[in-house]
């Protein structure tokens, strides 16, 4: 059975180690997940947003019927420039989607 | 306890465990600490449960601290020595600015003159609370002895530390 003189030792002794401790603490470097996973998390992101992306953009391909609905009614609103370098960008998508209805002929 | 919880709580107990490894520099103690978190981290599936899951931590560290001893040791052509004084000295004192109670000063400063094994065993019954035979599973040494040893830091504590008389 420890008397009290030997728990005051012990107290003691646990004091002092708390003294290491806390030192020790503050060297402590972060946990290396921390340098590693939010990189890996972003990437992780940045793919999974660019396929989505490409596939909505996929999905929503506009046919030229739409193309030039929507060109007319941006011209409305922009200004040359901008709106002359949508419509060539827009004649480019144009001339290369197939036309409704034609065959490999 | 998540990984990084792990690592918040017990890297600076590492630290202060393997700081009882005197042959070491503090670079090198801080390099051995990460070393032995990567490799629990890669064993913890070993982890059987049997004692707490610091028994089994401090387990590995020690283990692992007298293997790069006896690395150290080889590669320097030497036997196996704990150091006393000549490695004390890589020590930096506590920071002067650091107010510490004078009898806490003297115990961490007769902590610093245990050997290895018995600061150990002084660190792991007195600030990390493990029982007797988990001390023991630790340092791979009969209970008894574990017993014997602890009752002579005390009885030398007792001496040296006006602390203790209190």
């Amino acid at each position: 059975m420890r008397d009290d003189e030997d728990l005051n030792i012990d107290r003691l002794i646990g004091q002092a180690f708390s003294v290491d401790v806390k030192e020790a603490a503050q060297r402590t470097p972060p946990p290396p997940g921390n340098s590693v996973l939010p990189l890996l998390k972003a990437a992780a992101l940045t793919v999974f947003l660019t396929s989505l992306f490409t596939l909505s953009v996929s999905d929503r391909l506009p046919t030229p019927a739409h193309l030039s609905g929507r060109l007319q009614s941006r011209y409305e609103v922009m200004g040359d420039e901008i709106a002359f370098n949508m419509e060539s960008g827009f004649r480019t998508i144009i001339s290369s989607y197939p036309k409704q209805g034609a065959t490999d002929e | 306890m998540n990984n990084d919880e792990v690592w918040r709580r017990y890297y600076p107990r590492l630290l202060t465990l393997v700081r009882g490894f005197r042959q070491f520099s503090r670079e090198e103690q801080e390099d051995i600490v990460q070393e032995i978190m990567l490799k629990c981290w890669k064993k913890h599936h070993r982890f059987d449960g049997r004692h707490a899951f610091s028994t089994w931590l401090y387990r590995i560290a020690r283990n692992h601290c007298i293997d790069e001893v006896r690395k150290k040791e080889r590669k320097a052509g030497r036997e196996m020595v704990f150091l006393e004084e000549s490695c004390r000295s890589s020590y930096p004192e506590p920071p002067a600015a650091m107010e510490e109670a004078e009898d806490i000063r003297q115990a961490r400063q007769f902590l610093d003159s245990l050997e290895e094994r018995d600061r150990s065993i002084a660190f792991l019954l007195c600030h990390e609370g493990l029982k007797i035979r988990d001390v023991a599973a630790v340092l791979d040494m009969p209970e008894g002895t574990v017993k014997y040893r602890m009752h002579r830091i005390r009885e030398t504590a007792k001496a040296e530390l006006k602390g203790g008389r209190g």
